[in-house]
């Protein structure tokens, strides 16, 4: 968490310095986070990115947004990512180009409440997100505004942490005054994800 | 285009599934397991009398009366004068939940043998034999054991860990799990009934009539198991009949040629904790709802059985949580839990549950035998005994107390 808090303050300063000097480029996607072609039990982010242009093919920024995924009938939980990401575009000038773009960052669980409740209390964690992405951007009419439609792997990684104050009296022995004292659950979502961008 | 579909198609193949990693510490009761060769070993069976912690079975034999605590053995008391019962000895039996006495022999289990004592000096029992191994299927605890290698003789509170890794998708909803867990626990108890009736020592679990021929009292033979089905609970002799009562119903055994039992009926109530008495006519059996018993009533029922194999519901009454029960003549006795001793007047069986003789409250009542010279009553505080010469008014003659450790 302190490398990323790091990298991201690095990256912001880098994109400050060079806004003077280099193009800035920005980019916004509606995506559907599902598990597959069917779109059951879906989830949705909403991201922008705000970068420069590298070179003229390639733009670095930051990507923020939020997210929200159903998870293994836990109900949905919401994320507010934060990452590094380049966007490669294939063909900057045509009217219609392949682009490529990857995210790198983390994404926060604090939209999700950390319950206390008079013997359980539990308490989420957010985590690394991967975010590769492939698709075709088109170009308006005389304008360096574009639409895009692409398609994704969402890598999502997040934890909980539940404590109870005396043990839980629901597992697995039921006589009273046992159960659980704690427990850790690791969350690693691999999702598929379509997007719909804009951008200019 | 072909390359747009390229790439969906290996987003998909990426994606598509959640993998959730658990890991936790939770309290649970740890059974300490025994073979049976440390425990035969270890075997010390007779002791002077000790105070009752925990009242099982009662079973009476001439003056003697013979009180389990479960998994541990039996206290035995001369019970020649019912208001001053005396501790004789107390009879260390591991894994004892049941007995009964033919001829001056008791026959009692200890987890899965049957044991026989010599009962000539009562104060004193003698160890005759030990079939080993008898009884093959114990429940304990929720452990179901075949193997005399794991014999649960107590529980220790341990904190125990485990991990588990689930794999989820709305595509495949067969989670996959992989369960570490170390220990595990569940709750629950062991159960055997004994009965003894033309010479054959009957004992039933969960499962099985286990049938033993006890022509030599000293030297019980063991003869074959009979299936019976899940939930056996009770087993009730009346002249050449045998009343199983399971969760699920009662079923009548003809025991004429007493070691080939004959299956004659089934009967089907729901489900429900099951004690069965009976007379020339009628079954009368309690039904007791919970949590252990499933079923959501709890009921007097009375079963026409003139004709055998075709037993009939008569009448049903409405109690409160019935568990044992007993027939005096024309009175019947009922443990009514929490709710007291029960006695009803079964002159009339279509009118029993409306004619109440008495209740006693206060007595949180579980198991009922209707002796020759005393009502015995299995109670939470202790074993009473009643003078009930008149049946609608029992007296108290004495209580042997429980005394509970914490």
């Amino acid at each position: 968490m302190k490398r990323f808090s790091i990298a991201i303050l690095a990256l912001l300063g880098y994109l400050t310095v060079d806004a003077q000097t280099k193009k800035y480029t920005n980019h916004n996607e509606f995506s559907v986070i599902t598990y597959g072609p069917a779109f059951l039990e879906s989830g949705f982010g909403l991201h922008t990115f705000h970068g420069v242009q590298l070179h003229e093919n390639i733009a670095l920024g930051l990507n923020t947004g939020v997210d929200r995924y159903p998870v293994n009938n836990e109900g949905s939980k919401w994320f507010l990512p934060l990452s590094a990401k380049v966007n490669y575009v294939e063909f900057p000038d045509r009217k219609r180009s392949f682009f490529a773009g990857l995210d790198l960052g983390y994404s926060f669980a604090f939209l999700n409440k950390n319950l206390v409740e008079s013997n359980l209390k539990y308490e989420y964690q957010g985590g690394l997100l991967v975010n590769p992405q492939l698709g075709w951007r088109f170009k308006f009419k005389n304008s360096a505004k574009y639409w895009s439609l692409a398609t994704g792997y969402r890598y999502q990684h997040y934890s909980r942490k539940d404590t109870y104050t005396r043990p839980s009296a629901n597992l697995p022995d039921t006589s009273i005054g046992y159960g659980t004292t704690q427990m850790d659950k690791k969350y690693d979502l691999h999702r598929f994800t379509l997007q719909v961008g804009f951008g200019f | 285009m072909k390359r747009i579909w390229l790439i969906l198609l290996g987003c998909i193949a990426l994606a598509s599934c959640d993998k959730i990693e658990s890991k936790g510490m939770y309290l649970a009761r740890v059974p300490i397991f025994e073979t049976m060769e440390s425990i035969r070993a270890k075997a010390n069976p007779v002791s002077s009398p000790t105070a009752i912690v925990q009242t099982g079975k009662i079973y009476i034999y001439q003056d003697y009366l013979f009180i389990n605590e479960p998994g541990k053995g039996i206290h035995i008391f001369n019970n020649v004068d019912p208001s001053k019962p005396l501790a004789m000895a107390f009879l260390s039996i591991p894994g004892n939940v049941d007995l009964a006495v033919l001829d001056g022999k008791l026959y009692a289990d200890s987890f899965t043998d049957l044991l026989t004592f010599e009962l000539e000096n009562p104060a004193s029992p003698k160890l005759l034999t030990r079939n080993k191994d008898v009884f093959k299927m114990l429940l304990q605890m929720d452990y179901f054991n075949n193997t005399a290698d794991r014999i649960i003789t107590g529980f220790r509170d341990s904190l125990v860990s485990y991990s588990q890794k689930d794999k989820y998708s709305p595509y495949d909803r067969k989670d996959i799990m992989y369960n570490e867990t170390n220990s595990g626990a569940g709750k629950g108890g062991s159960t055997a009934r004994f009965t003894i009736a033309n010479k054959h020592l009957y004992a039933v679990d969960q499962t099985t009539l286990h049938l033993f021929n006890v022509q030599n009292a000293s030297k019980p033979a063991y003869v074959k198991d009979i299936k019976i089905g899940p939930g056996i609970e009770t087993i009730f002799p009346f002249k050449n009949s045998l009343f199983i009562g399971s969760n699920t119903g009662m079923v009548i055994y003809d025991i004429t040629t007493a070691s080939a039992p004959v299956e004659l009926s089934r009967y089907a109530h729901i489900r429900a904790c099951d004690p069965v008495v009976v007379n020339e006519k009628y079954a009368f059996v309690t039904l007791r709802a919970g949590v252990v018993c499933g079923g959501l009533q709890n009921l007097l029922e009375v079963i026409d059985i003139q004709d055998l194999r075709k037993p009939m519901l008569k009448n049903t009454f409405t109690l409160e949580s019935p568990y044992g029960l007993a027939l005096a003549d024309q009175t019947l006795y009922v443990c009514d839990g929490k709710f007291g001793l029960k006695s009803f007047d079964a002159s009339d069986v279509s009118q029993i549950g409306n004619k109440l003789l008495e209740t006693h409250k206060d007595l949180m009542s579980l198991d009922v035998i209707a002796g020759p010279k005393s009502l015995i009553v299995v109670g939470e505080k202790g074993v009473h005994q009643y003078d009930y010469s008149n049946k609608a008014k029992l007296k108290e003659l004495s209580t042997i107390p429980v005394i509970r450790s914490n």
